[in-house]
């Protein structure tokens, strides 16, 4: 459990965890989720820091 | 804009921007701004503390209307019910087996077949250890959720340790507790 000792790593994978559960769980209520607004595509902006935010776990974790 | 949050019982006061919206005991939290997925998290967090059961809903779920939210929830109402007295007191513990990435450095399949093999079979001890603990759980082939009532939350932490002791060819990591998101089923 080398991540509970890192703090500035640890708060990383909880905002990766964070964004994970918010994007693939949690009940839905209408047939069509809305994923842009305004023409900025929101969640693909996210998806992007979570990527970038698992590469780096990854390598800190087994480097 | 109308952005659904979560649904709750027992809600006490809502920070500024997010609004209460009863369907009979169901109570929908909601809020006019467009929020990130990060925001939308950490809202759906911050409920833990002032609701007695709290149902997170996925992100994006975004409404024009009072009438379009009151058409997608009154259908849903008797299973939103049902859900949220199953997540009444409890939070989420979330435990994920992490791939240990030396065991898969060999050029031996047999070794490496026989490493991934034991390592699923303590994942599923530990799961099956944990399970026996937990109000409720859920598990993919190496995540898994459990539903634990927020008092005995020490207590589990204090098993999943002795577990990790037991175990320690397992490299694992824990989270939580978080809102029930793996115990919020799309209805």
């Amino acid at each position: 459990m080398s991540v509970a000792q890192h703090p500035s790593l640890r708060d990383r994978v909880t905002l990766v965890e964070l964004v994970d559960r918010v994007l693939n769980k949690g009940v839905v209520v209408s047939g069509d989720i809305t994923l842009s607004v305004a023409d900025v595509d929101l969640v693909y902006v996210g998806l992007r820091l979570l990527l970038a935010s698992a590469a780096t776990f990854e390598r800190e974790a087994t480097g | 804009v109308i952005h659904l949050y979560a649904f709750v019982h027992g809600v006490r006061e809502l920070e500024a921007g997010l609004e209460a919206r009863p369907f009979g005991s169901v109570v929908a939290v909601i809020g006019a701004d467009e929020p990130d997925p990060l925001r939308h998290g950490l809202v759906v967090e911050s409920l833990l503390d002032r609701a007695d059961a709290v149902l997170p809903v996925r992100f994006g779920e975004r409404f024009s209307t009072d009438e379009d939210l009151a058409a997608a929830v009154d259908p849903r109402l008797e299973a939103l019910e049902r859900q949220l007295d199953h997540v009444a007191g409890c939070v989420e513990v979330g435990v994920r087996v992490v791939p240990r990435q030396e065991s898969a450095d060999g050029d031996d399949g047999a070794a490496y077949m026989r490493a991934r093999l034991s390592e699923q079979l303590a994942a599923d001890e530990v799961h099956r250890a944990l399970a026996a603990q937990a109000r409720d759980s859920v598990q993919t082939s190496r995540d898994a959720g459990y539903l634990v009532a927020r008092s005995d939350v020490g207590a589990f932490s204090l098993a999943v340790e002795r577990l990790l002791d037991s175990h320690p060819a397992l490299d694992v990591l824990c989270t939580g507790p978080w809102a029930p998101y793996s115990f919020a089923a799309a209805t």
